[in-house]
């Protein structure tokens, strides 16, 4: 277990000075803007409005950030790209024939490899909150921050984006080229946008998961959770045997 | 019989229908500097992949310290420092982060970072990111990975490729000084015969695939036994008279070639003369290591 944890520590230095930290800041970053902005310009419209149909203020903090901020579409996209690049260290000049030379094995690299992942997309996740509740408290909402709405939306988002990094992990781990993981995952977030609405289709996409994770009255969470849940473990086992089974010859 | 480090059985690598490496045997001996020698494209990379378990083997095994790579990796590759092909490493990294990562996996002590570092003269460089290193800079850092640690068995595929001459020689020192030191045996690869020459024990010899010679050098210089080359006239007839002793004659050229083995050259000239051919020239050559080379590879080029 010790060793386990020196190879997780390796698999995060290696990730000094590499696009991944701007890529995994930036997109709360920009979303909380857009937030921002929103809140700005129309603050007493968006409680008005939300008010009318039940809505608390936090809730409606939710809403907007998930929705209008496209948080929706950027959560799976900068999963896409921080699990991308992660791997496109080992590819990029021989990592994998480093790493791989030594007492690793690869089906421990993966499993490394995707903690790291999930690591990062916690950290993402964690700012992304604090700066969602720093907004929240800027416009003085009413009722106080409501934590528990705020750690729901943490924990479905959480499960439903590791059943997209899963998949994600898989692809970029088996593709030399970084293009290929990229364009999966973004072909399949654009679509899964209109397929999405349906319910049943949402189901079997993990790129559709995401929509279905804020903590609202009427939302389905369940299909989040049990999608993001199964698609974690699925994607996890396939990468696992997918990659253990891979030349290395690059 | 001493101990074998490496021994492979049969160690076969398919790519579809291409074979790669063709059912080969390798056999190293503790203590000793393999060359493994052969023109570019005959599966020495392919080889030291399959050696590593960074691919798999089509067919046959290959153990290590006697230890069965499909089997027991991890216990192997504890033990064994390498590079394998290019220099690799991670380019946002500095040097010493780099080796950091070899370091913390082996769970090496702290001190064998700079250890390695002036073994292989970066030590003025090692905080500078490895991406801006030049190729002669990443293979020294290459070098100073798979000596970190207490490593038995060293697998070194083309360890001097990009060097310049005064890093080649310092590199090529340093293999051949490694045995002494801790009793480290080392298998290093190359397409240069001369290299192979001036470091290694033993040889073998490997050319699409087929593993076509292995032994000592000596072994290997031995099979330069030397030609007499003979210009006699009329030629055709010179060669229907040789042959017609029972030699074995191979015509090219102007000249007629016979593999010495125990032949008298003197005795050959008289009796050419007394048979009243006009003998132009006649000398004895010797095979250098190259030729033999060319000859075991089927010419192809080094
Ligand atoms: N992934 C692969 N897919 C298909 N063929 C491959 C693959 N890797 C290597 N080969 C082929 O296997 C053969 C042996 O390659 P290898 O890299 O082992 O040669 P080498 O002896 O190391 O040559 P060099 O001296 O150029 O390094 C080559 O013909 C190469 O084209
Ligand atoms: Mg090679």
């Amino acid at each position: 277990m010790r060793k386990f944890f020196d190879l997780l520590w390796t698999d995060i230095i290696k990730q000094k000075r590499s696009l991944v930290w701007p890529a995994a800041f930036l997109a709360p970053l920009i979303t909380e803007a857009l937030l921002f902005l929103d809140f700005y310009l129309r603050r007493d419209y968006i409680l008005n409005r939300a008010a009318k149909e039940g809505l608390s203020a936090w809730q409606t903090l939710v809403l907007e950030h998930h929705l209008t901020a496209l948080w929706f579409i950027t959560l799976p996209m900068a999963v896409t790209v921080v699990c991308a690049l992660l791997y496109h260290a080992e590819h990029a000049s021989g990592g994998l024939r480093y790493t791989l030379s030594l007492p690793v094995g690869k089906g421990r690299l993966y499993l490394s490899k995707w903690c790291t992942g999930a690591i990062f997309l916690c950290l993402m996740l964690l700012l992304d909150a604090l700066m969602l509740a720093a907004v929240g408290k800027i416009f003085r909402l009413p009722g106080g921050l409501d934590y528990q709405l705020i750690m729901r939306y943490i924990a479905n988002q959480t499960v439903a984006a590791v059943g997209i990094m899963s998949l994600q992990m898989w692809l970029s781990a088996i593709a030399a080229n970084v293009i290929l993981p990229l364009a999966a995952g973004f072909i399949g977030i654009t679509t899964s946008l209109f397929l999405a609405q349906d319910q049943n289709i949402a189901r079997i996409i993990p790129y559709a998961h995401v929509l279905y994770t804020m903590p609202l009255p009427g939302e389905n969470n369940r299909l989040a959770l049990e999608g993001g849940i199964f698609f974690a473990a699925f994607f996890l086992v396939a990468g696992l045997l997918c990659f253990s089974k891979k030349d290395v010859t690059e | 019989m001493s101990e074998l480090v490496v021994e492979t059985q049969d160690l076969t690598k398919k790519y579809g229908n291409f074979t790669a490496v063709d059912g080969i045997d390798l056999q190293v001996r503790k203590g000793e500097i393999y060359g493994f020698l052969g023109p570019n494209g005959a599966g020495k990379s392919t080889t030291i992949r399959m050696l590593l378990g960074l691919v798999k083997p089509t067919r046959g095994d290959a153990r290590i310290f006697g230890l069965s790579i499909r089997q027991s990796p991890m216990e192997i590759l504890k033990r064994v420092g390498a590079i394998v092909e290019s220099p690799s490493y991670y380019g946002n990294l500095t040097a010493v982060e780099n080796l950091e990562i070899t370091r913390r996996i082996l769970g090496a002590d702290k001190k064998e970072i700079d250890r390695v570092l002036e073994i292989v003269n970066l030590s003025q460089w090692k905080n500078k990111k490895v991406k801006n290193f030049s190729l002669g800079m990443k293979q020294r850092l290459a070098i100073a990975q798979a000596l970190l640690g207490n490593r038995e068995l060293l697998i070194l595929d083309e360890p001097t490729n990009g060097l310049d001459p005064a890093g080649i020689h310092e590199i090529r020192q340093l293999i051949k000084n490694l045995p002494g030191m801790l009793g480290v045996t080392v298998l290093m690869s190359s397409h240069i015969l001369s290299e192979v020459e001036l470091t290694a024990t033993s040889v073998g010899i490997i050319s699409r695939g087929r593993l076509l010679f292995q032994g000592t050098l000596e072994e290997l210089r031995r099979k330069s036994e030397n030609e007499i080359c003979i210009e006699a006239h009329p030629q055709d007839k010179a060669l229907k008279f040789l042959e017609s002793k029972g030699l074995k004659v191979k015509a090219r050229g102007n000249r007629l070639f016979i593999k010495k083995n125990s032949l008298d050259a003197a005795a050959l000239n008289r009796a050419l003369v007394m048979e009243g051919f006009d003998v132009t020239h006649l000398s004895t050559e010797g095979k250098n290591l190259e030729d033999i080379f060319l000859e075991i590879t089927g010419g192809d080029a080094i």
